[in-house]
């Protein structure tokens, strides 16, 4: 018997030990029942992003009413807000010694946040309401690295969330920020691998949802991307193996605030640098060879590729960043070139000496004077004032609670009649109907 | 204003395809997934939960006439998970003591087959991988390169490792037909 013929008869014989029943009907409708449950969970979070370009749509109309308003000419009138957590034009940048806040047309720093750290190996998030950041810095006892720090954007004061961490990635829902850590500060050791942690951005809670080392060295682990509703969490780890060979691989935890949670792992393939997460259980990946690389849609589920957005010449991105939209991608290369990507257009580069950088989200909604279209998103405040202002029906979307534009979240729907109050809560969406278009103030 | 994205597979396009997938190919794929994982109990939920992923990604799905590569794909991927929490395990618990062999098993091409297994799960993941796709499904190297979703070229590389390592796992010089298939299945 040859080894080939060997190796078929040992493993399906090994297979074979107690053979697999013949799947019942019950199987099936179990395929289909689960089928639906992820379909749904999907479903929600294409919701939300359906409903920011309704508003979007919205947004215009409310642009097209305050030019009514305004009886015409050159002055526009009307309000556009951004919601909280909604899309805004800034970008977070880590500069290694400074944090800073700088356009995203054109890379001008519009302010500095902090000044005089030491970043590496850095990381910045930035709290989904758009309120504070989180970063890296050195931490004042030399054997354990560096410190998460929550950087309150108002100005107010910092605080250390975690000790000896990096690579701090928030969760869409404000309620975790996860982050590297390894073993060297408490045992005076060097680290053989690094561990993923989880702190409760409010609560304080520390854990670790995996009681393993991920990477096979210290800092081989990066922390890539929450999914959008936060149950799911994208890393990257360099695994060696017996025969020598590295392997950078996906793999996502799901939930991973559960403990012993189920822990899936994506392949994609080539050396895959970032990833960011589309609403549809879909991944933007940078992959490529170190002279070049390119940056791909694909599907979570099988790994496999679905579409380029673009290739460029050099190493491969480490870190992808989209914005609430979906469609703008911010690309950190390796040099520390920051590039922003808007849909299909070629990326271009708006600043350099980048150690990481996050889209900023709008910290509240701020009625300005309306020069284009945007996504709405109100407060209680500026919804009453639209209705003052405005005068015909409009259907307002609230909340009890802060929240996110989540279409899932929404618990009332209503019609409210101009000059009326908006109840107590966040108004998280107005659309304006057809009528609209055609209202005469 | 809500609304509704997408709707059931079902709806999107029949899954006919994918029922008759999961009829005849649930207990080879269970098969597989055993092999990756060791496991009976996990095996089957990992197969059960990569034809759940298939039928929600239905609607999106390129080759909805022939979802058996994707199926399989997410069988290796969700077994790739599945395989993390076992070692794991395995570490915490040590190393499990091999079971005695009963007086049926202790024919020598038993005692041959469970070396030549026990040699395969102790591979690395990607080479173990390869070895199962090849040579328990039958594979091409096309084939077990878009299950894996890697090269030929690295399938090839894989299974010339593996075979080496096999050879000298089982006290075998390299055994001049091993490999035959990965050159002629190419």
């Amino acid at each position: 018997m040859t080894t080939d013929e060997l190796l078929r008869d040992a493993l399906r014989t090994d297979a074979e030990r107690d053979p697999a029943p013949a799947p019942a009907a019950a199987g099936w409708d179990g395929v289909r029942t689960r089928g639906a449950q992820i379909r749904r969970r999907r479903r929600g979070a294409q919701g939300a992003v359906a409903l920011v370009s309704i508003l979007a749509v919205a947004a215009g109309v409310l642009a097209l009413a305050g030019t009514f308003a305004g009886g015409g000419g050159g002055t526009r009138r009307g309000v556009v807000a951004t919601p909280p957590g909604g899309v805004s034009d800034q970008i977070v940048v880590d500069r290694g010694d400074r944090i800073e806040v700088i356009s995203a047309t054109d890379g001008h720093v519009l302010r500095t946040l902090v000044s005089g750290i030491d970043s590496n190996p850095g990381g910045v998030s930035v709290t989904p309401d758009g309120t504070a950041v989180v970063y890296t810095r050195k931490s004042p006892a030399p054997r354990c690295g560096t410190e998460l720090v929550e950087q309150p954007l108002d100005g107010g004061a910092e605080r250390v969330i975690v000790g000896h961490s990096w690579n701090p990635l928030v969760s869409p829902d404000g309620q975790w920020v996860a982050y590297v850590t390894d073993d060297s500060c408490e045992s005076g050791r060097p680290s053989a691998g690094a561990f993923l942690g989880l702190t409760g951005l409010r609560t304080g809670l520390n854990y670790r949802p995996y009681e393993q080392e991920l990477g096979d060295h210290p800092a081989k682990l990066d922390l890539l991307a929450w999914s959008p509703d936060s149950t799911r969490l994208v890393y990257d780890e360099q695994r060696s193996f017996p025969d020598g060979s590295d392997q950078k691989t996906f793999e996502f935890s799901e939930p991973p605030l559960a403990k012993g949670a189920a822990q899936q792992e994506i392949t994609v393939a080539g050396p895959v640098g970032g990833a960011a997460f589309l609403s549809d259980d879909r991944l933007v990946v940078s992959r490529g060879n170190g002279r070049r690389y390119e940056v791909l849609v694909t599907d979570f589920v099988s790994g496999r590729a679905l579409r380029s957005r673009y290739a460029a010449d050099g190493p491969t991105p480490s870190a992808l960043a989209l914005d609430p939209s979906g469609r703008r991608l911010l690309v950190t290369e390796p040099d520390g070139t920051l590039l922003v990507q808007e849909g299909v257009s070629d990326p271009r580069p708006i600043a350099h000496g980048a150690h990481g950088a996050a889209w900023l989200p709008a910290a509240k909604s701020t009625a300005s004077s309306l020069t284009t279209p945007a996504v709405v998103g109100l407060s209680q405040a500026d919804a009453t004032q639209i209705l003052t202002q405005l005068g015909f029906s409009v259907t307002i979307l609230y909340t009890p609670g802060p929240t996110s534009v989540d279409a899932n979240r929404v618990v009332s729907q209503q019609s409210i009649a101009p000059g009326s109050s908006v109840p107590p809560g966040t108004v998280v969406a107005i659309t304006v109907g057809p009528i609209a278009v055609n209202a005469s103030p | 204003m809500m609304t509704t994205v997408g709707g059931t597979p079902d709806s999107d396009g029949s899954t006919a395809g994918l029922a008759d997938v999961y009829a005849t190919h649930y207990a080879v794929l269970v098969g597989l997934a055993r092999l990756l994982l060791d496991e009976r109990g996990l095996a089957e939920e990992v197969v059960q939960e990569a034809f759940a992923r298939t039928y929600a990604a239905w609607p999106r799905l390129r080759t909805p006439d022939d979802p058996l590569p994707y199926v399989r794909r997410a069988v290796v991927n969700l077994a790739r998970g599945g395989l993390r929490r076992r070692m794991v395990a395995r570490r915490a618990v040590g190393p499990r003591a091999a079971a005695a062999p009963s007086a049926e098993s202790g024919a020598l091409a038993g005692e041959r087959r469970r070396e030549v297994a026990a040699a395969v799960r102790a591979l690395p993941r990607r080479q173990r991988e390869c070895v199962v796709l090849r040579y328990f499904l039958d594979c091409s190297t096309a084939e077990t390169a878009d299950a894996l979703g890697v090269s030929e070229g690295t399938v090839k590389q894989h299974l010339h490792r593996a075979l080496g390592t096999l050879a000298v796992a089982l006290g075998e010089d390299a055994d001049e037909d091993a490999g035959r298939d990965v050159e002629e299945k190419a």
